[in-house]
């Protein structure tokens, strides 16, 4: 079964999203993001978006989504690596992820990510 | 078999050209200073042999293909000559003062009444068709240079200017209308990524009105630019604007604004962790 890995990298997990997002499988990254988030205990969550040409409405939103539970569940999360166009595509479906923390660059998401934490 | 039409040209082509030429020259149908003596000159040739051609195939009607060389030569000066920035009537007038020359031959060779009507209907409208077909193809031309032009002022308008590590500014000069939008939109995002850019300054202080059309493009721009990870800062909305915008009740929702480029700018600094003292 296809699945995106989630690796752990100290009290973060990072995942890297390369393939193209469909339904099933979003879903099945959130089912297994929650998942490990409740096995580690990590307090923070970096999603890099980088490979990613096209992201559609379903999975914006579902993007937000799991930022939100993860925050439930005690963990902070930061988007990172969102292409020109797909940051244009997902603003005109309406999808602004508003409250959700973006950085420029797994570096910049790091540092994000940090801050937020020690905060 | 070719119809007499084509004949009288054969025979006659030569007066048939000087005619025409002297006919050009004393309407002034074309502006001397945009199109050559020379250049004219070859086109009267091209066309004069050209539609001589096409009748030699005994075709008089104007759809037929025997007529694709002389639509494509027609084309051709048309686009040709609008870049040059004859007006498309005057082309079009350049192609209709053929006739005259064609008719006074025809009148002076043809002596059967009916067969000299005939032959005037025939070529009225095939040189009538061939004028619109020209000036069709030089207003398709200006209209593209139009169009070009405007692409090129809308990318001279969109610079993005870096002004400080980690910051650029995008002043916006004119009406912020939906295609600019996009403009605007994909050059800042694309500058940031280039950039790294941790923030933008979005600089209206050139934009003339902002009511809720313009403002949602705003609003736009900066959350597409939010979703990258840069925080986008409005600066220069004049107090006029200010006004303008509460009294019409645009909204611009949590979008950060600076009265002037030079807040925006010591704000942004400030925002990366630096500080600008004066030295000694």
């Amino acid at each position: 079964m296809e699945r995106i890995p989630i690796l752990r990298l100290g009290e973060f997990l990072l995942v890297s999203v390369q393939v193209d997002m469909h339904d099933e499988l979003a879903l099945r990254l959130q089912e297994d993001l929650l998942g490990k988030l409740e096995e580690t205990g990590c307090r923070g969550v970096l999603i890099d978006i980088g490979g990613l040409d096209v992201v559609d409405s379903f999975a914006g939103r579902l993007l937000g989504d799991v930022a939100r539970m993860s925050k439930i569940l005690g963990a902070e999360t930061v988007l990172v690596g969102i292409k020109p166009e797909v940051a244009m595509t997902l603003v005109e479906l309406g999808v602004t992820l508003q409250g959700i923390h973006t950085a420029l660059d797994i570096d910049r998401g790091m540092e994000r990510l940090r801050s937020l934490i020690a905060s | 078999m070719p119809n007499s039409l084509a004949t009288l040209i054969r025979d006659n082509e030569q007066t048939l050209l000087d005619n025409w030429l002297t006919v050009q020259v004393k309407d002034e149908a074309v502006r001397s200073d945009l199109v050559g003596a020379s250049e004219r000159r070859q086109r009267s040739v091209l066309f004069v042999d050209g539609v001589r051609r096409a009748l030699e195939g005994g075709l008089t009607d104007y759809e037929d293909d025997a007529w694709d060389d002389v639509r494509a030569l027609t084309s051709d000066m048309g686009r040709a000559w609008s870049r040059l920035g004859v007006t498309p009537v005057d082309t079009a007038m350049f192609v209709l003062s053929f006739k005259q020359s064609l008719f006074d031959l025809m009148v002076k060779l043809i002596s059967a009444r009916d067969q000299l009507a005939e032959e005037l209907r025939v070529a009225t409208s095939v040189f009538d068709q061939l004028g619109l077909h020209v000036t069709a193809v030089s207003l398709d031309e200006r209209d593209e240079i139009i169009t070009r032009q405007r692409e090129e002022v809308m990318e001279l308008s969109t610079p993005v200017v870096e002004v400080w590590a980690g910051i650029v500014v995008l002043p916006i000069i004119g009406v912020l209308d939906s295609s600019r939008t996009q403009q605007v939109m994909e050059t800042l995002l694309q500058e940031i990524v280039r950039r790294e850019a941790e923030v933008a300054i979005l600089d209206i202080t050139g934009v003339p009105a902002v009511d809720s059309v313009t403002a949602q493009h705003i609003v736009k721009t900066v959350a597409a630019a939010r979703l990258m990870g840069t925080t986008c800062v409005i600066s220069g909305i004049r107090p006029q604007i200010a006004q303008t915008m509460v009294t019409l009740g645009v909204d611009l929702g949590d979008v950060e604004t600076q009265s002037s480029l030079r807040s925006a700018l010591s704000a942004a600094i400030e925002r990366l962790g630096y500080r600008v003292t004066k030295s000694g």
